[in-house]
């Protein structure tokens, strides 16, 4: 058995009682941006943390990589410490700012981050090709990233997050600076992930974003997770109920008046629904293209890169995915968060 | 298309400059250019070394693509690739071209030294610094790689590059040494300094005492008499009075006294007679007890007992100016079978006017009087000076990467530029720590030191001398940290090739183990502590 198996589901993410206090020089406490967060993510689920600016999503997704160093908890990923250097093998992260070296091209962007995965040079082009192409950066892939637009270093900072096949994906408001045809493809491509069987750790601040894709999430403030569920969970309103019907004529209107009135329920809104201006927009774009309109950029993406499409079980340098995660469980870490 | 049109524009200009018999002009833009076209065929040398995909050998590779892309360590670079042609512009060329060889190389190779430990220090601050302050080091760290395998992948990548510019430098050097000596010489004595002087390598080699025993027991009785006249002074640093009784007594040694002759055993010569038809005494004699500045010193000599030089039958004397250095050709015949010299100097010095006797000649021990020979060519031994400053360039990127990992890009680099500095000027700077603190301390070992110093800081405290005893605390501090830090002259490769000594392999297996492994991986070490002990992203809120 997997230690970091509950309730028959794996768990890919483990938090207990997890604390950050920044200290200055002197080593006074100066900002305790996050208290005593606890949650856990299953695997192949999408799972949003949501929150305002400082309300300390960042700094635990950071504490998360190994990046900062909890004052206080535990962390479990994929069953390791964070600092775990094997684990970071499972894992993809798209940061928050595309943090990218402006000298380098898209290409040799890729092709640095590749190496530090250890691919060798076949499998790092075939990748690269892919993911270029499903980013649509083909086109710009020699041009130097610091002459990329904001867009463009998105894109690119995805492709480098999946070059590994990640198990594990934490996209920090991946789709920040990004048009709607590229958000719309982020979040496809997230749901496409999610399907293959990929967890999904999401931090966004575009809560429809979040609201689509996630299966449960968890809203901070003040550095604390101040409400956490599945989305059904939390957005149901069952003082309300709305049905959906063809066009109906006024005196059909009228007719469902009087039932409800007979029934004392009060009708309180009848309207024409509206399309979604993001649908709009994806149908402008979507018609200037199969009209062969040029734009410069940015293509409009490809298809899901090959690599990445396989199955859940699919093989991770070289070792089942799911093995690797098995061998990888820290036992005592696990039980450690597990008995809080 | 802007590269190889900047490329031939200066090769065009080369090409009319030597049409027009501008020949030095021509041969530094030309060299200039050269050098340009190196440094790209480097690069793409590095490139394909650094081809492999491991995650060490990806940071090594992203710094040197950091060095190309970015541009105030190509300006450096520039400089190092422009200063070299323009050197031999400014030479005299009415000096003797012994003198414009040395200063050549001198100055060549220190200020290429200098350029490039100024590359380095910049890059490594500058790429790691950059790494952290532009957040991209969240973006390495969070894949499978370690901490100390980031940081080692930066010095791989610096050093190598290193690697590059300093061969680049040597055959530059080289190329324009080459130049340089077919310039016309002053007179033949010249042109033979360059053959067996400059464009040599020759091993030194000290005199030794020809009654060795007699010498030991004689610095024995005298440390016995110290320790008897003035015990607590002797108790107070043992090793440090002994080194003083034998500076002392070498000098005694080293110093003829009228009428008086000495004698001075060179050994292990065999290499030497075989290898060349003459050797070299070189000696540097001073006129004492005469208040004559440059007073003449005169002297006769023999050379395994018997005179030197004899001319028409005659036993020739010596008449050299005091407080310069000279040199003497030897036959080598003159080395015995057993590979030994005996050198014997007997005073001639008349009785200057107004004096009673005559002046004494004292040879300053080391330098002072040696025998050269050369063992070895030029191009080997600046083969080894290029080895040794690589050395100190792999040493100095380990000190800026350590600095890098804690400290911001100015405080960092001014850090690696202090640990340079005190490098560089380790004997000097330990002098002047002494001088300041009133403490002849100059042979004492670490730990005398430090006893010698904590005694002069209870007494300057007993006597509520506050300001000394803070200088004396100031010491101590300086003191530690010039511990912590190589002497880069202890392996000098500049001076020893613009004079035409022997860097011997020994020498340079010892400094490449001392400066390219074992300095940079007690600061990788360091480094590495700092860098994995601190938080990599700063808060955003209040």
């Amino acid at each position: 058995m997997i230690a970091s198996e509950q309730a028959g589901a794996l768990v890919d993410i483990a938090c207990a009682g997890v604390t950050k206090t920044f200290r200055d020089f002197w080593m006074r406490p100066r900002v305790r941006a996050v208290e005593d967060v606890t949650f856990e993510v299953r695997r192949g689920e999408i799972y949003g943390l949501l929150g305002p600016n400082g309300s300390g999503k960042s700094t635990t997704i950071k504490m998360l990589l190994g990046l900062l160093r909890p004052s206080a908890g535990r962390i479990a990923i994929l069953g390791k410490r964070p600092r775990d250097v094997a684990t970071k093998r499972l894992i993809g992260y798209l940061p928050e700012e595309s943090y990218l070296y402006r000298f380098l091209s898209g290409r040799e962007t890729l092709d640095y981050y590749g190496r530090l995965f250890g691919l060798d040079r076949r499998a790092r082009r075939d990748r690269i090709d892919m993911l270029l192409d499903m980013v649509g950066l083909e086109a710009v892939q020699h041009r130097p990233v610091g002459e990329y637009s904001k867009g463009m270093q998105r894109r690119i900072g995805l492709a480098q997050s999946l070059i590994n096949d990640p198990q594990l994906l934490i996209l920090d408001e991946p789709t920040s600076g990004m048009d709607p045809v590229g958000a719309r493809q982020i979040k496809d491509l997230i749901a496409t992930l999610a399907r293959r069987g990929k967890t999904v750790l999401l931090c966004s601040h575009l809560l429809s974003d979040v609201e689509d894709l996630c299966d449960r999430v968890a809203i901070m403030y003040g550095g604390k997770i101040r409400s956490a569920g599945t989305c059904d969970e939390l957005l149901e309103q069952r003082h309300a109920t709305v049905f959906e019907a063809g066009e109906m004529p006024d005196a059909v209107v009228a007719e469902v008046r009087q039932l409800l009135d007979r029934h004392h329920i009060p009708l309180t809104k009848v309207e024409h629904p509206r399309r979604s201006l993001e649908s709009l927009f994806l149908e402008v774009v979507e018609r200037a293209r199969s009209e062969g309109v040029r734009t410069f950029g940015a293509a409009g993406g490809g298809p899901v890169a090959g690599f990445l499409a396989e199955d859940p079980t699919s093989r991770v340098d070289g070792h089942p995915a799911e093995q690797t995660v098995a061998e990888a469980v820290d036992a005592g870490l696990i039980d450690s968060l597990t008995r809080r | 298309m802007a590269l190889p049109l900047g490329l031939a524009v200066p090769t065009a200009a080369a090409a009319l400059l030597w049409w027009t018999g501008r020949f030095v002009a021509a041969t530094a833009i030309a060299g200039a250019v050269s050098l340009v076209v190196g440094f790209l065929l480097g690069i793409i040398l590095l490139r394909t070394v650094l081809s492999s995909g491991y995650g060490v050998i990806g940071v090594a590779r992203t710094v040197v693509e950091e060095a190309v892309g970015t541009r105030v360590p190509l300006i450096l670079l520039m400089l190092v690739m422009m200063g070299l042609p323009a050197l031999p512009l400014v030479l005299d060329p009415t000096e003797r071209l012994e003198y414009r060889m040395q200063f050549f190389l001198n100055w060549g190779l220190s200020g290429a030294g200098f350029l490039l430990a100024m590359v380095t220090l910049v890059l490594a601050c500058g790429s790691v610094c950059g790494d952290i302050d532009s957040q991209r080091i969240q973006m390495t760290l969070v894949k499978p790689i370690e901490r100390w395998q980031y940081l080692f992948g930066k010095w791989l990548g610096i050093v190598l590059l290193d690697l590059v510019l300093v061969g680049l430098a040597g055959i530059g050097i080289y190329a324009f040494t080459q130049a340089l000596r077919r310039s016309p010489e002053i007179d033949r004595a010249d042109r033979r300094a360059i053959e067996q002087e400059v464009l040599a390598a020759r091993s030194s080699t000290r005199p030794e005492h020809p009654q060795r025993e007699d010498f030991t027991k004689a610095l024995a009785a005298a440390a016995a008499q110290m320790e008897k006249d003035d015990p607590s002074s002797f108790a107070a640093d043992p090793a440090g009075a002994r080194r003083r009784i034998r500076s002392q007594q070498l000098l005694e040694w080293h110093t003829v006294r009228p009428d008086v002759v000495s004698s001075y055993l060179f050994t292990g010569l065999d290499r030497a007679g075989a290898e060349s038809q003459l050797i070299q005494l070189r000696l540097k004699p001073f006129a004492i007890n005469v208040g004559i500045d440059r007073a003449d010193v005169r002297f006769a000599m023999w050379l395994n007992e018997r005179p030197f030089p004899m001319r028409d039958g005659r036993h020739e004397e010596f008449t050299f100016a005091s407080g310069s250095f000279h040199t003497i050709a030897l036959p080598s015949s003159a080395i015995a079978d057993d590979g030994t010299l005996l050198v014997t100097i007997a005073n001639r010095n008349l009785v200057p006017p107004g004096e009673t006797e005559a002046t004494g000649i004292s040879f300053s021990p080391g330098k002072g009087l040696e025998v050269l020979a050369r063992v070895g060519g030029f191009e080997a031994n600046l083969f080894r000076a290029l080895v040794l400053a690589w050395a100190k360039l792999a040493m100095l990127a380990a000190v800026a990467l350590a600095a890098a990992a804690w400290l911001g890009f100015p405080v960092a680099v001014l850090t690696g530029l202090m640990v340079y500095v005190a490098a560089m000027a380790q004997g000097f700077l330990a002098d002047a720590i002494d001088a300041y603190t009133g403490l002849d301390a100059a042979d004492a070992s670490f730990v005398a030191m430090v006893r010698l110093r904590s005694t002069m800081l209870r007494e300057r405290l007993d006597a509520l001398q506050l300001w000394e005893a803070a200088k004396t605390v100031a010491s101590f501090i300086a003191d530690g940290f010039l511990a912590l830090v190589p002497s880069f002259g202890s392996h000098d490769g500049v001076t020893q090739v613009a004079t035409g000594r022997l860097i011997s392999w020994a020498e340079t297996g010892w400094g490449l183990l001392v400066l390219a492994v074992a300095y940079p991986l007690v600061f990788l070490v360091v480094g590495w502590f700092l860098l994995e002990r601190r938080d990599l992203v700063n808060v955003s809120g209040p």
